[in-house]
């Protein structure tokens, strides 16, 4: 498995860790000024324009099956998702980003796939960066095991299990 | 066809059957060989009735039969496509309705590997449960009851 991702490194938070260890997230900015994160080991590729096949009567937020490795995986496109049938469609996008899960401990990783706009950046996140889940128009409590604040943003972690096995939009109507 | 997510803990099995394999534009279909009576050509022209989406054909041998036309999102066309030239009626209770397809191909004891959709893949309608690859491209697999809910289909 490819675990190189080509990725922003975030020099703001390089040297400012002090006593701390700081922990990696990948961020992604799944619409304009819009940011999610995820834990280190879960961005496992970013893959530029791979075929995509959609699906009859697919949820608003897929945008079908996309072939890497062997499998095809869903795609979902995070600002649909997030935003709920209202929400506008992905910007326009050349990358994909591959992310890992495991429903349960034991079980098989699985894979699936988010909608990239942009490039990955990966930041320094530190303990005392935690922070409460944003208040808005998506459940985060439903999708996200954590929060930080990064650069005066509130940045969701997402649990990629919680996403690819349910099959309904968090977003409140 | 059985669900190949519902048999245990199954994601992918391999299971030989018959099958049709259909095409419409990019969208392919497979469904179980048993829910198909019939295949025919269409050698006349599609009349527009006052339901969108619904055409006749008015020249039938059994009477007027009702057509339909799919997107690949399986939605009804309002305008009825050049090069669906075959039809396809159906066994049991959707015999009253008729898809048209570009290609209808039968396989007959053959062994395919399905792979179970993804759950959050599935929309509302649960209109293709698993996916098998035929020549390199990809058939969602269906059955006649799920192409043609109650809401589609008209009597002879």
């Amino acid at each position: 498995m490819d675990m190189q991702l080509p990725v922003l490194v975030d020099d703001t938070l390089l040297g400012e860790a002090g006593t701390e260890t700081p922990a990696l997230a990948c961020v992604l900015e799944y619409a304009a000024d819009s940011f999610i994160a995820l834990p280190v080991h879960a961005g496992v590729e970013l893959v530029e324009s791979p075929r995509l096949v959609p699906v009859p009567g697919m949820p608003h937020f897929c945008r079908g099956l996309v072939a890497w490795q062997a499998r095809q995986l869903p795609l979902i496109d995070l600002q649909a998702y997030l935003g709920g049938v209202d929400a506008p469609a992905a910007p326009a996008f050349n990358h994909v980003l591959i992310v890992a899960y495991q429903v349960a401990p034991g079980l098989a990783i699985d894979y699936g796939a988010f909608c990239a706009p942009s490039l990955i950046r990966m930041v320094e996140v530190l303990d005392s960066d935690q922070c409460p889940l944003p208040v808005g128009q998506t459940r985060w409590d439903d999708l996200a095991i954590s929060c930080f604040l990064h650069r005066g943003r509130a940045i969701p972690v997402l649990e990629p299990s919680r996403i690819f096995t349910s099959p309904v939009s968090p977003a409140i109507p | 066809m059985s669900d190949p997510s519902q048999t245990g803990q199954a994601r992918t099995m391999k299971m030989r059957g018959d099958f049709v394999l259909l095409r419409a534009d990019s969208l392919r279909l497979l469904i179980p060989q048993r829910d198909v009576s019939s295949t025919d050509y269409i050698d006349q022209t599609p009349v527009a009735t006052a339901e969108p989406g619904v055409f006749v054909l008015v020249d039938e041998p059994g009477g007027t039969q009702a057509v339909l036309a799919l997107s690949a999102q399986m939605d009804l066309l309002d305008t009825f496509p050049p090069d669906r030239f075959l039809l396809t009626r159906f066994a049991g209770s959707r015999q009253g309705t008729a898809l048209a397809w570009t290609e209808v191909r039968v396989l007959i004891d053959t062994e395919l590997e399905f792979h179970a959709m993804p759950a959050v893949m599935q929309g509302k309608g649960a209109l293709i449960d698993a996916y098998v690859e035929i020549d390199r491209e990809l058939a969602f697999c269906t059955t006649a009851e799920r192409m043609l809910p109650e809401t589609l289909m008209y009597p002879d």
